[in-house]
């Protein structure tokens, strides 16, 4: 089944905050609504390219085809979008938005 | 890459992992550059590259030579291929050779202690000294292996470095006129004679659990292209036990025979890397999504955070640490029955006169810092700001090494105390 935010814009870059992380402004977080069927998210950021790295009941994390990473807690909606550490540090936070802009359109 | 995996195995019950024969950890690039900027400020830059180099070597020759049995690999063509590609498997980067047995060169991208340097300080200040000395160690044991030469007989320098802002890091290899004799290699067998029995302690269940599952997830990490590997949003090395020891023990020997007013210091430093692990690690991965789905949202309870950085250190393969006792605000008694340093001391350089398991026992101090000073529900960004504040401007805790296996006792246990 689709889920009931395909054609709803869920996300904002506005909403886009600092997460925790190892290096400088590589971690970012955004909250999706926790009903979101995981699969067919997947299959369409497939699409772009993104490989699942980790399968685990709870979790997805998905790795774009430049390193990037996305981190999703099923239950909770939490998402880390994971900036590869070889971007410069003052193009992470719009390298971040990007990626959620590729998410948003895959919802 | 994953055929490598199936060259992990690990110590029953002692929490210690094996890559062929050779103990391997995880540790993040904060600990491993607070680790390596200790040797270098306690030997001096150049000393510290080659003590590191040296380390390196005697540590990778091992391991290469176990993996290029197991795997069958009898050309140097098969087993340089192989080493490259152990090399990003353990998140070092990549590596490219051009070395027959009498040297040649090699060539590194995105290796771990330039580029993690770079990423770290290099907008702040400017270093004048190649960082690269593991890989440098890497590059000759791997070269020595695949053309069966003598252990020890190659020379490796950095000659160009991505840490001094060149584009990538080169390494020179020539054969050395006589060949020094390394030390032993300090196999799982060695290990497993300088453990203690297994043991529980406070929470046992569910500190099993976490690090069970933890630990079934991170053998499952695989690294980029770029040879980094990426576990709990944390760029992690799997790195060799030996390594760190050699480095930290020959480097405290050392200052103890040549200046012995400062080893205080020098203890205190290496000690304080066990903080930096603690505070980066532990912290990040406890603030991870991956945290969150397998094992809930922090809550920021004393014993909670106490018996998950406990789960976490076993699921690196830091030992089988555990809790014997912990008195929220007080105390905290922690006790092992193996960790990565006490097997290799105890075997490369005999009984110590006194407790050498400097990383265990500031690590339970830094666990009672995490436990008790950082308001986890606020969600903190653990940047260098934080450590600061909490590891730079007293810790108010107390720790002692009431025993330790490296002293010839039962186990290791360090006290923690409210100072």
């Amino acid at each position: 089944m689709e889920n009931l935010f395909s054609t709803v814009p869920v996300l904002a870059t506005e909403a886009l905050r600092r997460d925790s992380a190892c290096c400088r402004d590589l971690n970012w977080r955004t909250d999706l609504p926790p009903a979101i069927t995981p699969a067919p998210v997947e299959k369409r950021l497939g699409r772009h390219g993104w490989v699942s790295r980790a399968a685990h009941p709870a979790l997805r994390v998905l790795r774009h085809p430049e390193g990037h990473e996305i981190a999703w807690v099923l239950d909770s909606g939490r998402v880390q979008i994971r900036v590869h550490v070889t971007v410069p540090r003052d193009e992470r936070r719009r390298q971040a938005e990007n990626l959620l802009r590729e998410l948003e359109d895959c919802l | 890459m994953d055929d490598l995996k199936s060259f992990s195995t690990e110590l029953a019950g002692q929490d210690t992992t094996f890559l062929g024969d050779v103990q391997y950890v995880y540790h993040c690039h904060h600990f491993n550059l607070f680790h390596d900027q200790t040797v270098e400020d306690a030997l001096g830059e150049e000393q510290a590259f080659k003590v590191r180099c040296l380390a390196a070597a005697d540590a990778v020759r091992p391991l290469l030579a176990g993996l290029v049995q197991g795997a069958g690999a009898n050309s140097a063509t098969e087993r340089l291929a192989l080493a490259g590609r152990l090399f990003p498997w353990m998140g070092h980067g990549r590596l490219e050779f051009q070395t027959n047995a009498q040297g040649g060169q090699a060539r590194g991208e995105f290796l771990h202690y330039s580029f993690s340097w770079r990423e770290k300080y290099g907008a702040k200040i400017s270093r004048r000294h190649p960082i690269d000395a593991f890989a440098a160690g890497y590059v000759a044991a791997a070269t020595e292996v695949a053309f069966d030469l003598a252990p020890g007989s190659m020379a490796s320098n950095e000659t160009s470095c991505y840490v001094l802002r060149e584009p990538s890091c080169q390494f020179d290899l020539q054969a050395k006129s006589v060949a020094p004799q390394p030390p032993p290699a300090i196999g799982r067998a060695a290990v497993e004679n300088h453990v203690a029995a297994p043991m529980s302690g406070e929470g046992e269940d569910e500190i099993q659990k976490i690090a069970s599952g933890l630990k079934d997830y991170l053998i499952g990490v695989a690294g980029d292209d770029r040879g980094l590997v990426q576990g709990f949003g944390l760029y992690v090395t799997r790195h060799l036990a030996a390594y760190y020891n050699a480095t930290a023990f020959d480097t405290i020997h050392y200052i103890e025979q040549n200046n012995p007013a400062t080893t205080p210091v020098v203890e205190e430093l290496f000690g304080e890397s066990g903080h930096v692990c603690a505070f980066y690690t532990c912290g990040n991965i406890l603030m991870s999504p991956e945290w969150e789905a397998m094992v809930g949202p922090v809550r920021g309870e004393t014993e909670e955070i106490v018996h998950a950085c406990v789960a976490i250190c076993r699921a690196l393969g830091f030992g089988h640490w555990t809790v014997r006792e912990l008195v929220p605000g007080q105390r905290l008694v922690m006790r092992s029955s193996s960790n990565y340093e006490a097997p290799f001391y105890l075997e490369r350089y005999g009984r110590a006169a006194k407790p050498r398991s400097y990383f265990f026992a500031n690590a339970a101090r830094a666990i009672m810092q995490l436990a008790h000073r950082v308001d986890w529900p606020s969600r903190p960004n653990l940047n260098d700001d934080l450590y600061q504040s909490l590891f730079r401007t007293g810790l108010g805790w107390n720790m002692e090494q009431t025993a330790c296996l490296t002293k010839g006792d039962e186990y290791c246990e360090v006290v923690v105390s409210k100072a």
